[in-house]
């Protein structure tokens, strides 16, 4: 059933990309609000899960290629700094949240950057997120300084407002359709399915799934 | 959902975050709560100057008759595990638990607890018949004809499925280590056992007797949408992995006794000057859960360890989690918690477990079995699992 190294038209016949991604940030800056806000029903309990907001999960449909989103939260407490990597490992996408008011979050942020890069290399997609611009007029972190420090390291920049459900949907689509063009380079890479068992990414998988009706409108993201 | 493990590993990786130690409150152990006598039926014993703790399953006893005592096992001779295999009984090896060490202050609910755990137990058996369909979990014992045609060629030697088991029972039982990987020798002896299980299980599903069996097993058993592959897994998981988890469990606790002393010191060092549990020594926020609820999470974590399939291990886990969860909802916040709330609170479970050193063997258990591209099925179940 985990098919991993399967061709890239697997998704187009009949199966789901599925891919992890991990929120990380210093506490208080929003990581939870934030991923509670993607999946908007807060109530509903098809999102929440055994593991409430810790794990949630969403189901889109980007032009046609169905996703299976498993979003990780961490814990933003400096003493649970450690279990970084249990998180993070294999995770297809990273979302490293700051609080603009706080300038210590942004230099958190850095230090993430740092320990993925080291670890995981270019395979995860970041994103830089600088959360809570609501409160625009007590900004500490200059916008400028943030996106040209996300554009040196290879990661997307986003400004979201979890209060304001400012910038969410988008950064989460965009990050599906990088993942997306990053699962399929590696399955090109490994060609039709000859990879060895084992030898692929745990986190990319292609996995069976039930049928799932094409969201209306722009064919874009359908939850549930 | 394929990365339970990872979030199941900071069950061992929280001991080690923790910025200062707790209060631990002043023994209140009673002098009646001290027990030298024969253990007895539906209680709990201490014996304080052995710092032993006695656990007498009174579900067991009744369902299953008779009385046995049976500490958690030494390394297990092949001849008696073959006995043991084969036996038409329940293979759960423990009738009577034991715990060792200092003792947590749940151990004075006796009576109470015993009720949860039975109640407990049963509860989670019927979730788990809801959500599994007839997948039946080893203490329900080997009835299932397919376990049944497993054990056999399992018992028997010259096929492809015994010389396997056999190879790997006594490997479990001697000191040589695997073939090929020169890694950590905890770690290649769990890879072992899910190569094992992974290889017995591709090889029986093409098996064409085993589909004859599993193709015949009766009108009462339901067969629509049941997979053949998720039937060869259980009947594994009661025919071949059963049979080896006393050895298995035995050879871990070996090869890992280093690490499970410092835990267990770890442990200690975290409690001692810690307030009673709950008082939120470690900075913890909020209140701590109640009594009955603590002492329910860790009966679950002590099911969790009596257990031996995979999936009956990762639904007890995901158990804890709830209850963990459901210890925080004490408030008037009933938003979903996020990790910020949940890793602080489980830690703290952690801290008063007494299955901790367990727990951390079935962490290590799971997350050398789970991973889904050799275990197929396993990824899409514990996606299931997770979600539902």
């Amino acid at each position: 059933m985990a098919a991993a190294g399967s061709g890239g038209g697997a998704a187009a016949a009949g199966r789901a990309y599925s891919f992890k991604v991990v929120l990380l940030g210093e506490g208080c800056v929003g990581k939870t609000s934030l991923v509670l806000r993607y999946c908007e029903n807060k109530f509903n309990d098809k999102h929440i899960t055994t593991l409430q907001a810790s794990f949630l999960t969403k189901k889109l449909n980007i032009g046609g290629k169905r996703v299976n989103l498993a979003i990780w939260d961490t814990a933003g407490q400096e003493r649970f700094h450690a279990l970084g990597p249990i998180y993070y490992r294999d995770s297809n996408g990273a979302i490293l949240v700051y609080d603009i008011t706080d300038e210590d979050s942004f230099q958190k942020v850095k230090n993430w950057v740092k320990e993925l890069r080291k670890m995981l290399g270019n395979e995860i997609c970041l994103c830089i997120v600088g959360n809570k611009i609501d409160l625009e007029k007590e900004r500490h972190v200059s916008i400028q300084e943030a996106e040209s420090y996300a554009e040196s390291v290879g990661a997307k920049h986003y400004h979201t407002s979890a209060k304001q459900n400012k910038g969410i949907e988008e950064l989460f689509l965009d990050l599906c359709k990088r993942m997306i063009e990053t699962a399929q380079v590696d399955e090109r890479a490994k060609g039709n399915g000859s990879s060895q068992p084992g030898s692929a990414r745990r986190g990319v998988q292609i996995i069976d799934d039930e049928p799932q009706a094409q969201s209306g409108g722009g064919g874009c993201c359908s939850s549930g | 959902m394929p990365d339970l493990p990872h979030l199941l590993a900071f069950l061992s990786a929280s001991r080690d975050v923790l910025p200062r130690t707790l209060l631990l409150p002043p023994p209140t152990l009673r002098p009646e709560d001290q027990h030298t006598g024969p253990p007895q039926t539906g209680s709990v014993h201490l014996n304080v100057p052995e710092r032993v703790l006695s656990m007498v399953n009174k579900l067991y006893l009744e369902t299953h008759g008779g009385w046995g005592k049976e500490q958690i096992p030494p390394e297990t001779p092949p001849e008696t595990e073959e006995r043991h295999s084969s036996a038409p009984r329940n293979p759960a090896p423990h009738r009577v638990s034991w715990m060792e060490g200092p003792l947590s202050l749940e151990v004075h609910h006796s009576g109470p607890d015993l009720a949860s755990l039975v109640e407990e137990k049963e509860k989670e058996d019927k979730d788990e018949d809801g959500n599994k369909g007839d997948y039946k979990d080893e203490e329900n014992g080997p009835e299932d004809v397919l376990t049944h045609h497993i054990q056999a060629l399992a018992r028997a030697r010259g096929n492809y499925v015994g010389r396997q088991f056999q190879s790997l029972r006594a490997r479990l039982t001697s000191n040589a280590r695997g073939p090929h990987r020169p890694g950590d020798p905890a770690t290649e002896l769990l890879q072992d056992v899910r190569h094992l299980l992974t290889d017995l299980q591709d090889h029986l599903s093409k098996d064409p007797d085993v589909r004859a069996v599993f193709g015949s097993r009766g009108p009462g058993v339901p067969q629509k949408d049941y997979d053949l592959g998720a039937a060869v897994e259980a009947a594994l998981c009661r025919a071949v992995l059963a049979p080896l988890k006393p050895a298995l469990w035995a050879r871990l606790r070996k090869l890992r006794a280093q690490e499970l002393r410092r835990l267990r010191q770890r442990q200690i060092a975290l409690r001692v000057g810690a307030g009673p549990p709950g008082c939120q020594g470690a900075g913890f926020e909020g209140p701590g859960p109640a009594p009955a609820l603590r002492s329910r999470i860790h009966a679950r974590l002590e099911h969790l360890h009596a257990a031996c399939a995979p999936r009956r291990k990762v639904a007890l886990l995901l158990a804890v989690c709830t209850d963990v969860y459901a210890g925080l909802a004490q408030g008037e916040n009933q938003e979903p918690l996020g990790a910020d709330a949940f890793l602080p609170a489980l830690t703290e479970e952690l801290i008063w477990s007494p299955h901790i050193g367990e727990t951390q063997l079935d962490v290590e258990f799971l997350m050398e079995l789970l991973d889904p591209d050799e275990l197929r099925g396993e990824g899409g179940h514990q996606k299931d699992v997770t979600t539902s």
